[in-house]
């Protein structure tokens, strides 16, 4: 399989600073959830459950989910906000990363008795999560199963055309245009890449609160060029990586701090820089969408704006020693 | 020793010079935009009797690169180059369209004018923001969601809105190409232009 793009690697890794760091106060926490079995998609020995919520807009909206990282404590340096332990990756490699989250997300079982509805904690070695969809996966049939959970409150996507797919905060990561430069003798490139970050909130203070938060978050700050070697922290199916393939067998009540999200940064690179920053309200005069007779439900265009900024690194991976 | 009269001599030539740089280049500025409009927009196929017209909206384009203000002279001599910031959409509806092109929008529109507005809406648009020049009410553009009540009102009036053929489009980086032009070339250009005229000026002295 071919290797994954720096481009790539850097848009990976500017979209994961924005979701898990940058907006990490912006999210929302929903609890007794119902669980809803859904047939067609269990086996003889998987369960899949749905939470079944009405919450506008929904947590499982496109560019949102669930919390898979644990609360923050604190990081290693200003621009980092979490602290890498060390232990193995998805693929059971030595690594430094971050566990699957422990404590955001539990299942509640609620048998009924004389007495009344005896509510227990499932624990979180008896089933998966996909974080992406809202669904537990378990291999026993749960008792009227319940959930609470932690959601992120603003849609992070990164294309024009998904955004009318989820309610309003919608954030757009648009990494459009590269200048690559030498920026010493003897090899070596320094590569600028221009990033235009659209908000299109629900009302002025939400977007006032995102751009501010958007712009602290890059102004004079830096983030991790991650490697990405076992992908990103979710796999295809919504699920922690790894998580989907540890034998029954192993699992333990320590499982998932010992399991890892690798997040190695990628070699012979700097970390990337955010600079020129800057923010403006996009408003568009022309566009009549609040007739006092017509209210529309989601009004994308209302309250947008924008941060741009340029982001750099310096590449000395073709400087041979 | 340099007399103050040779200094302020040099600085009067240096000035000059930079005016003269900035306007010759202000031209490869205004060049480039129109370059970006075209490629972008020139291909765009228009349906007859559509509200929007490519050609008109190209023309007030070039009216108003023509009217930027390019060069400020003060103390220091600064260069603007147009943005979405500093450059001025609020003369005529067309310029607006611009706008809204290079800004993009989410969802489906319609083009009508105040007259069909008021048909389907039943009042005047709340909230408008006056233009530089004045319009008929048949003159003037709004985009409006293509939503059911708009449809209806389609039926009603048996007439098709024009549709915003830039629905759902990301923005349109209309003066990117030229900043980027302008913050590579513009000081190598004053360099070489104000080292050529302070030699030809004081050859032999």
């Amino acid at each position: 399989m071919s290797e994954m793009s720096i481009l790539r690697k850097e848009d990976l890794s500017l979209y994961s600073y924005i979701k898990e760091s940058v907006l990490r106060n912006f999210v929302e926490f929903d609890s007794d959830i119902p669980l809803t079995l859904m047939p067609d998609l269990c086996s003889y020995d998987s369960y899949v459950y749905q939470a079944v919520t009405s919450m506008i807009p929904s947590p499982t909206a496109r560019g949102r989910g669930w919390l898979y990282f644990d609360t923050v404590s604190s990081g290693t340096t200003p621009c980092d906000l979490y602290t890498d332990l060390v232990g193995l990756n998805g693929d059971g490699d030595l690594a430094s990363g971050l566990p699957e989250q422990s404590n955001m997300i539990i299942v509640y079982e609620n048998t009924t008795t004389v007495s009344g509805v005896v509510t227990t904690i499932v624990s979180g070695t008896e089933y998966m999560i996909d974080y992406v969809d809202g669904r537990i996966i378990t291999e026993r049939i749960l008792t009227n199963p319940t959930i609470s959970y932690y959601w992120y409150y603003v849609s992070i996507v990164d294309e024009w055309a998904a955004i009318q797919a989820a309610d309003p905060p919608v954030v757009v990561i648009d990494m459009y245009g590269t200048d690559k430069t030498g920026y010493q003798l003897g090899g070596g490139k320094k590569s600028v890449r221009k990033v235009d970050v659209h908000i299109f909130a629900s009302n002025p203070a939400e977007r006032n609160d995102l751009v501010e938060a958007i712009y602290n978050g890059v102004y004079l700050k830096s983030c991790k060029l991650l490697d990405f070697k076992t992908g990103t922290a979710l796999d295809y199916d919504g699920t922690f990586y790894g998580r989907r393939d540890l034998p029954t067998g192993t699992q333990d009540a320590s499982n998932k701090l010992t399991y890892l999200y690798d997040r190695a940064m990628v070699e012979n690179v700097s970390r990337l820089y955010f600079e020129n920053v800057t923010s403006r309200h996009v408003n568009l005069p022309l566009i009549m969408t609040r007739g006092k007779d017509e209210t529309m439900l989601s009004d994308l265009n209302a309250y947008r704006a924008k941060v741009s900024f340029d982001l750099y690194c310096y590449d000395d991976r073709n400087i041979t020693t | 020793m340099v007399k103050n009269e040779t200094l302020s001599a040099i600085k009067d030539v240096v000035k000059k010079q930079a005016v003269e740089t900035i306007i010759e280049f202000s031209e490869d500025i205004k060049a480039r935009i129109v370059n970006s409009f075209d490629l972008a927009l020139g291909g765009v196929v228009i349906t007859p009797g559509s509200k929007i017209n490519i050609q008109n909206i190209r023309s007030s384009l070039i009216d108003q690169l023509n009217e930027f203000n390019y060069v400020t002279v003060g103390n220091s001599i600064s260069m603007h180059v147009p943005d979405m910031e500093t450059f001025n959409f609020s003369k005529n509806p067309d310029l607006r369209l611009l706008q809204a092109i290079t800004e993009g929008v989410i969802g489906t529109f319609v083009l009508v004018n105040g007259k069909e507005f008021v048909s389907i809406y039943g009042h005047k648009p709340i909230n408008e923001e006056t233009l530089e020049e004045s319009f008929a009410p048949g003159d003037m553009l709004y985009l409006v969601p293509y939503s059911p009540k708009v449809q209806s009102a389609e039926a009603k009036l048996k007439t098709k809105f024009t549709k915003y053929p830039f629905s759902n489009m990301p923005p349109l980086r209309l003066f990117e190409e030229a900043e980027n032009f302008a913050n590579k070339n513009l000081e190598d250009k004053l360099r070489v232009d104000i080292e050529k005229r302070i030699k030809e000026k004081y050859k032999g002295s």
